[in-house]
C-alpha cells in the first residue's frame, strides 16, 4: 500500500463521515467508530486488495485534503465507478453504525421503543384486539373437496 | 477404504428436521429402536445472535444467513445454481432453525388441481385424509393463531391465543377493510404463552437467526428432546454418502461419514427414511446409484429430481404516516390475506396468491434497503430520510402457487463438491407463464393496498437478478420425490414408501404434489405425521415389504 498507514485510517474516517455525517440528533459515524467496523468486514468479507482500492478510488491523501463537498463528489465517484465494492462498503456501514449503542440511544431519544440487541429485553406490545384485528368487510370462500369442479380454461392462455 | 458397521436397528432416519424430527419421535415413542444421521450440528453449539449488537449483520453476512451459499459452513454443502438462492439449515432441525414459522394449513382445493385444471395431478390423499394429521402435529410444535377463519376449513383450537400484531395490525387492517378483501390472523408455530415447558414469545423481532428462547417452534426444541427421551438417537456430524441396497432391492442402511474425524461409517437397519429436503433428498437418491438402480434409488418412474416447486415470490414495502414498528414483533405473525387463494379464471391465470403482512427487521437492515433494496441515502440527507421511514413500514409479501414443472429439476453438479467431496445438487428453476401473472398479480394487489393506506413512497422487489432473470430465495424445497397412486408417475405411494424400494420412504417437502400459495411446513408435518403413524401401525409387515403397493404394505 503506497498511502501511509495514519493516511489510511484517516481516509476511512473521512469516508464514514461523508457517509453519514451526523445530525443535531445523530452522531457522525466516524464518533462511534464505523471506521474500525468497515475495516474489519473488508477485510473479513473481501478480496485483500479492497482496502487500498478504496483508498485508491477515492484519490488517496488527495480526498482528506478536500471540503465536504469535494469528498461528496469523490464518494460519488467511487459509487459510479465501483458499484459493487461501493455497495459493500455502503452496507457495512450502515449495519456497523446502527449497531452502535450511541446510535440506538439516538433511536430512542426520537421516541422509538428500540433495543440495543433483540434480546434479552424483546418488546412489550400492544395487545391482540379482536375489534381490531379481525376483518369487517369480507366475503371468504373456500371450496370444499367434493364441490371442486373442472375450470373453463377456454380464456387463459397458458403458454404466454 | 475401511467402514466401521454399527449394529442393525430397525429405522434409520437421515435428516433431522421437520420429517425426520416427527418421525423420529414417532416411531422411538412406539418403542422402535431409531438412529438418526444429521449432518450438521446443534445450532445451540455456536449460539444465536439475538443478544449481540451485530445480529443483522450475522444474519445477513454470516454465520445465521439462510443460504448456504453464502453461509459456506463446513456442514453445508453447495448448490450449483444461477437461478436462486435457496434457504437451507444443515444442523439438528433442519430449516425450522431459521424459519419464519409461518403455519398456515394447505386449503381442500390445493388436493385436487387435477380435477380442477389439469396442470398439476391430484394428490393421492385429500384434505379430510390429512386433517387429523395437521391437529397431531400442530399440538406437537405449539401454536397460536385465532379460530373461526370462515375463508378455511373449521379446525380445532390454537396451543395458545394469536400474537400481538399491533400496532402495526391496526394500521394494516384499516387499508384491508377499505378494500374489502378478506384477511385473517396468520396461522403460527410461535407460542404467544408459555406452553409445553417453552417460554412464551417475547416479540424481540429477530426470527430468522433461529429463536434462543425457544418460543419458535425450531423441532430441535420441540421434538428432539422427547424423541431422545424415548430412546431415539441422534448422531450429529454424520454425512450420508450413500443408501446402500441388497440384490433383491431392499434399502440394507447408509454410509455416512464422521465430519469431525473423516472416518466412514455404515449403519444397518431395516427401513430406511429420507428426510433430507426438497433438494437434499434427490441428491442423496441420486448418490446413491448402483448397477441395479443406474438412474438413482428409487428412480424408475425418472421423476427424481423433477418437479421442483418453491412458490412465486415478490415483496412490496410502503412507507405510512402512522407509526408501525415494524422492526419489533414476529416476523411472519400478522395477517395472511386469502381473498385470491381459489382459481378464478377471469384474472387470466389457474392457481392462487396469499398475502401476507409481514415485518422489516431492524434499523441497519432498513437503511440498507429492507426487502425491495430502497437504500437510504447517504450523505447530509440520511438522517432526514431515517427519521422518516424508519417505523413507518408496511411489508406485503406475494406468495403465488407454482405449477410443477420436469424441467424445474435437482440433478448432480459436474463441477461442485462438498467438503467430503461429494457431488453437489444442481437446480434448475424458471417460472412457468401462468406463475408469472399470479406474481404480476400479487404486486397489483399489494399496490392497490399501498393505495388505500395512503403510502408516501412504495417498492417493488421482483426477486430479478443483475441479468434481469427472475432469480428468487427458494425458501420452500417441494415436489422433487412426488407422491401418488401410479407408479409411472410418482416417486412414492400415499404412505410416502419408494416405489421401486420397498422398506425405503421418504418424509420431507419432497412428496409434496403441488406448493400451494402458503408456507409449507405444517403440512410437512401433517403428511410426515400421516406417514410415519402409519409405518409404526404397520411396522412389522414393513419391516419385511418385498414390493410398494398403492395402498401400502398393510393392505395387499
Amino acid at each position: 500500500m503506497t498511502t501511509a498507514l495514519p493516511e489510511v485510517a484517516a481516509i476511512y474516517t473521512a469516508l464514514v463521515d461523508a457517509l453519514l455525517p451526523g445530525d443535531a440528533d445523530f452522531p457522525p459515524a466516524s464518533a462511534v467508530g464505523t471506521q474500525a467496523w468497515l475495516l474489519e468486514k473488508l477485510r473479513e468479507h473481501r478480496p485483500s486488495g479492497d482496502i487500498e482500492q478504496v483508498v485508491i478510488t477515492l484519490g488517496g491523501e488527495s480526498f482528506l485534503a478536500g471540503a465536504a463537498e469535494a469528498r461528496a463528489a469523490a464518494v460519488s465517484r467511487f459509487e459510479r465507478e465501483q458499484p459493487e465494492l461501493f455497495g459493500f462498503v455502503l452496507r457495512a456501514v450502515y449495519f456497523g453504525y446502527y449497531q452502535s449503542p450511541l446510535v440506538t440511544q439516538a433511536i430512542r431519544a426520537l421516541g422509538h421503543d428500540y433495543n440495543d440487541a433483540p434480546q434479552p429485553k424483546g418488546y412489550v406490545v400492544e395487545p391482540f384486539d379482536p375489534e381490531a384485528n379481525l376483518p369487517k368487510h369480507s366475503k371468504p370462500f373456500y371450496i370444499p373437496t367434493d364441490k371442486m369442479t373442472r375450470v373453463d380454461m377456454s380464456a387463459i392462455n397458458m403458454e404466454a | 477404504m475401511t467402514v466401521k458397521r454399527y449394529d442393525p436397528v430397525d429405522v434409520l432416519v437421515i435428516g433431522s428436521g421437520m420429517g425426520g424430527a416427527a418421525a423420529t419421535k414417532i416411531l422411538a415413542e412406539a418403542g422402535l429402536r431409531v438412529v438418526c444421521l444429521e449432518q450438521g450440528r446443534w445450532s445451540q453449539e455456536y449460539g444465536h445472535p439475538h443478544n449481540s449488537p451485530d445480529w443483522e449483520w450475522q444474519r445477513t453476512h454470516g454465520r445465521w444467513h439462510t443460504a448456504p451459499n453464502v453461509r459456506r459452513l463446513p456442514e453445508d454443502y453447495p448448490v450449483d445454481t444461477r437461478d436462486e438462492e435457496p434457504l437451507m439449515w444443515n444442523g439438528v432441525g433442519g430449516s425450522t432453525t431459521h424459519y419464519t414459522a409461518t403455519w398456515p394449513r394447505y386449503r381442500p382445493s390445493d388436493f385436487v388441481k387435477g380435477r380442477e385444471h389439469g396442470f398439476s395431478p391430484d394428490w393421492p390423499l385429500t384434505y379430510e385424509d390429512l386433517e387429523p394429521y395437521y391437529e397431531i402435529n400442530d399440538r406437537d410444535v405449539g401454536t397460536s393463531g385465532y379460530a373461526g377463519d370462515p375463508g378455511r376449513p373449521p379446525r380445532k383450537g390454537f396451543s395458545t391465543p394469536p400474537l400481538s400484531p399491533n400496532p402495526y395490525g391496526k394500521v394494516v387492517a384499516k387499508g384491508l377493510d377499505k378494500l374489502g378483501w378478506h384477511w385473517w390472523m396468520m396461522d403460527m408455530a410461535v407460542i404467544s404463552q408459555d406452553h409445553d415447558g417453552r417460554k412464551a414469545c417475547n416479540y424481540c423481532g429477530n426470527c430468522q437467526s433461529g429463536c434462543n428462547r425457544g418460543s419458535l417452534a425450531d423441532v430441535s426444541v420441540t421434538h428432539w428432546p422427547k424423541a431422545i427421551r424415548a430412546g431415539a438417537e441422534l448422531r450429529t456430524n454424520a454425512r450420508v454418502e450413500k443408501i446402500e441396497t441388497d440384490a433383491s432391492g431392499r434399502a440394507t442402511g447408509a454410509v455416512y461419514i464422521d465430519m469431525r474425524t473423516g472416518a466412514r461409517y455404515f449403519q444397518a437397519a431395516d427401513v430406511v427414511i429420507v428426510a433430507a429436503n426438497g433438494i437434499g433428498t434427490p441428491r442423496l437418491l441420486f448418490l446413491s446409484e448402483n448397477a441395479q438402480f443406474p438412474d438413482g434409488l428409487a428412480n424408475q418412474s425418472g421423476l427424481v429430481g423433477k418437479n421442483l416447486m418453491h412458490h412465486g415470490l415478490a415483496l412490496v414495502e410502503m412507507w405510512v404516516e402512522s407509526i408501525t414498528n415494524t422492526y419489533q414483533n414476529v416476523v411472519s405473525a400478522a395477517y395472511i390475506i386469502e381473498e385470491f387463494s381459489e382459481t378464478d379464471v377471469a384474472r387470466g391465470f389457474i392457481n392462487g396468491v396469499t398475502l401476507h403482512v409481514v415485518r422489516m427487521n431492524g434499523a441497519g437492515y432498513q437503511a440498507a434497503g429492507s426487502h425491495t433494496g430502497n437504500v437510504a441515502p447517504w450523505g447530509v440527507g440520511h438522517h432526514a430520510w431515517f427519521k422518516r421511514h424508519f417505523a413507518h413500514g408496511v411489508c406485503i409479501l406475494v406468495v403465488g402457487e407454482d405449477l410443477p414443472l420436469e424441467e424445474n429439476r435437482v440433478t448432480l453438479s459436474d463441477t461442485l463438491k462438498d467438503s467430503s467431496g461429494l457431488p453437489a445438487p444442481k437446480v434448475e428453476y424458471r417460472l412457468h407463464p401462468n406463475d408469472r401473472k399470479i406474481v404480476d398479480f400479487g404486486i397489483d394487489r399489494a399496490l392497490d393496498l399501498s393505495k388505500s393506506l395512503g403510502a408516501f413512497e412504495t417498492k417493488v422487489n421482483r426477486f430479478v437478478n443483475p441479468e434481469g432473470k427472475y432469480a428468487p430465495g427458494a425458501w420452500h424445497l417441494l415436489g422433487t420425490c412426488r407422491m401418488g397412486d401410479d407408479p409411472q408417475t410418482s416417486v412414492v405411494n400415499r404412505w410416502q414408501q419408494a416405489w421401486d424400494v420397498p422398506n425405503l420412504y421418504i418424509m420431507d417437502g419432497s412428496p409434496m404434489v403441488t406448493s400451494a400459495a402458503v408456507n409449507p411446513t405444517s403440512t410437512i408435518g401433517a403428511i410426515t405425521v400421516r406417514a410415519a403413524s402409519y409405518l409404526r401401525d404397520h411396522f412389522a409387515q414393513a419391516r419385511t415389504a418385498k414390493r410398494t403397493t398403492k395402498s401400502g404394505v398393510g393392505n395387499r
